[in-house]
C-alpha cells in the first residue's frame, strides 16, 4: 500500500488515530453541492467530548491517558497512599484545564446545536431530481 | 449526549426525496482528489457499503467516488465507538479507499462523510477545487504524513522527586487534629523543637510547608525539563521535514503531538532521528510514540464553500 515499501508502519493505527484524521482534517468542502446527512461538525465536538473519558480512550487505544494517574483509579491508589501532594496538584491543575476545555466545547456544541443546523440544510429543499449514478464513469471533459 | 440519529429528522425532510418506489435515493460518496494524470488502478478497492470505487476526471483533477445509499451514514451513533460500530467501520473504510489511492497517487483526501447527490456535483466539487488542489498537489507530491506524540508515562512524574516516606504524610484530617499540639510547640526554643522532631514533629506543620516547597519547586523544575526535551525533540526532527504541524495544545500526560510531513526520500534520515530521539527521551523517562505513513490528512487543508451553478 505504501510508495516506499521498506518504511514500515511504526504502530498499528488505533480508532482513535483514525477517526481523528478522517473526521478533522482533510478537504472540507461546504455549501448545497454536498448533502448534510450527517453533521460532521457536531459529531467531531462531540467525540472530542467523549475522547475525554478515560473509558473510551482505552476503547479507543489510547493507552497513554489510563496510564496516567488522574483517568485511573489503579494509578490513583498509589498517589492517595504515597501522599505525592505534588502530583495531586498536578492532577487538580488538569481537571480545571479539562473542565474548561469541556465547557469551551460544550459552548460551541450549543452554538451550532441552536444556529448552524438550519443554515446547514436549510439549503437543501431546493435540490432534487435524479441522482446520476457513477456506475459507469465516463470522461468528461472540462 | 443526543445521539445524532436524533436530530436527523430534519435532515430527511429537507434532505433528497425518496424515490418513487419508496428506496432511499443513493448518491456518491466522495474520498478524494488526485491529478488526472494519475494511473489508478482500483479494481479491488470496495468503498463505503463494499461499493466499487470509480474515479471522475475533469480537467486537471479526479475525483474518487462510490455510490452509496445517501441513508448509509444514518446510522452512525458516536455513543458506540466500539471497534465493531458503525463509525468505525465507516472510517476505517473511508480511510482504507485513501490508502489505497495514496498507494498510488498524490492525494488530497476529502473530510468523512461528504456526499454529493450525482455526478454533476462530484465533477463541480472538482471545478471549484481546481485552483487551490494545484498548490496542495504541488506541496504533497511524493510526502507523507507520521504523527509523533510525545507523553509522560505513569509514574515518570514523581521519578527522582524525593518522596514523603511511606505513612508519614499527614491526611488532611490528622493535620487538622494535630493543630493545637502545633500551636502548643510553636511557641517553644528552637532547642525544644528540635528535640520533639526526632518523633512526632515530622509530621508538624512547619515540616508539612517545608516538604510542600520542596515538592513545589521539583515539580516546577520537572515542568521546566520537560518543556525542554519536548523543545530538544522538535528541533531535532524539524530538520529532517518539509511541514510541520502541532495536532493538539498539550495536555498532560500529553506533551506534545506533531503532525510532519516528509518527503520520502527523507524518511530513512527522519525515522533514525525520531529513533535517536526516541531512545533519549526514554532515558529521561517519558515516551516517543510514532504513527504513521500517513496519506496527508493533516496537511490538506482546505475549506471550500460550492454553490450550485
Amino acid at each position: 500500500m505504501s510508495l516506499q515499501p521498506s518504511a514500515s508502519r511504526r504502530s498499528p493505527d488505533s480508532l482513535a488515530d483514525v477517526l481523528e484524521r478522517v473526521l478533522d482534517k482533510g478537504v472540507v468542502i461546504a455549501g448545497d453541492i454536498v448533502v448534510n446527512v450527517l453533521d460532521i461538525e457536531l459529531l467531531t465536538l462531540k467525540l472530542r467530548l467523549f475522547i475525554a473519558s478515560a473509558e473510551t480512550a482505552r476503547e479507543m487505544g489510547m493507552d497513554w491517558w489510563t496510564r496516567d494517574p488522574f483517568f485511573s483509579s489503579e494509578a490513583g491508589r498509589s498517589v492517595a497512599d504515597g501522599g505525592g501532594q505534588e502530583r495531586q496538584e498536578m492532577e487538580a491543575d488538569r481537571l480545571r484545564a479539562l473542565e474548561v476545555e469541556n465547557d469551551d466545547l460544550r459552548q460551541r456544541l450549543a452554538a451550532l446545536e441552536s444556529t448552524a443546523r438550519p443554515e446547514l440544510h436549510g439549503a437543501e429543499s431546493d435540490r432534487s431530481g435524479d441522482p446520476e449514478r457513477a456506475d459507469e464513469p465516463r470522461r468528461t471533459d472540462r | 449526549m443526543t445521539p445524532l440519529n436524533g436530530v436527523q429528522g430534519h435532515d430527511r425532510r429537507t434532505g433528497p426525496a425518496d424515490s418513487a418506489d419508496g428506496r432511499p435515493a443513493s448518491g456518491l460518496y466522495v474520498y478524494a482528489l488526485v491529478p488526472a494524470d494519475s494511473r489508478l488502478d482500483l479494481a479491488e478497492t470496495r468503498g463505503i457499503g463494499d461499493a466499487r470505487v470509480h474515479v471522475l476526471p475533469h480537467g486537471d483533477l479526479t475525483v474518487v467516488v462510490s455510490t452509496v445509499e445517501l441513508t448509509v451514514l444514518e446510522e452512525v451513533n458516536e455513543e458506540d465507538l466500539s471497534e465493531s460500530g458503525v463509525l468505525a467501520t465507516l472510517a476505517r473504510r473511508h480511510d482504507e479507499v485513501i490508502q489505497a489511492v495514496f498507494g498510488q497517487a498524490t492525494v488530497l483526501p476529502l473530510r468523512f462523510g461528504t456526499l454529493v447527490r450525482d455526478r454533476e456535483s462530484a465533477v463541480q466539487v472538482a471545478e471549484q477545487c481546481r485552483d487551490q488542489a494545484r498548490d496542495l498537489f504541488v506541496r504533497l507530491e511524493g510526502r507523507r504524513e507520521w504523527g509523533v506524540r510525545l507523553l509522560r508515562p505513569d509514574g515518570a512524574g514523581t521519578e527522582g522527586t524525593p518522596r514523603v516516606p511511606e505513612g508519614s504524610a499527614p491526611a488532611p484530617a490528622e493535620s487538622a487534629s494535630q493543630h493545637p499540639a502545633q500551636a502548643s510547640t510553636a511557641g517553644s526554643s528552637t532547642s525544644d523543637r528540635d528535640h520533639a522532631a526526632a518523633t512526632d514533629e515530622a509530621d508538624s506543620g512547619t515540616a508539612y510547608l517545608a516538604r510542600r516547597s520542596a515538592a513545589l519547586k521539583e515539580r516546577e523544575a520537572r515542568r521546566r525539563h520537560e518543556e525542554r526535551l519536548v523543545e530538544g525533540v522538535e528541533t531535532a526532527l524539524a530538520g529532517y521535514v518539509a511541514e510541520a504541524l502541532r495536532r493538539r495544545p498539550p495536555s498532560p500526560p500529553l506533551l506534545l503531538d506533531l503532525a510532519y510531513l516528509v518527503d520520502q526520500d527523507r524518511e530513512p534520515e527522519f525515522l533514525a532521528e525520531v529513533d535517536e530521539q526516541a531512545a533519549a527521551v526514554t532515558a529521561e523517562g517519558l515516551g516517543l510514540e510514532t504513527t504513521g505513513p500517513w496519506p496527508p490528512y493533516t496537511f490538506a487543508r482546505l475549506e471550500l464553500s460550492t454553490s450550485s451553478p
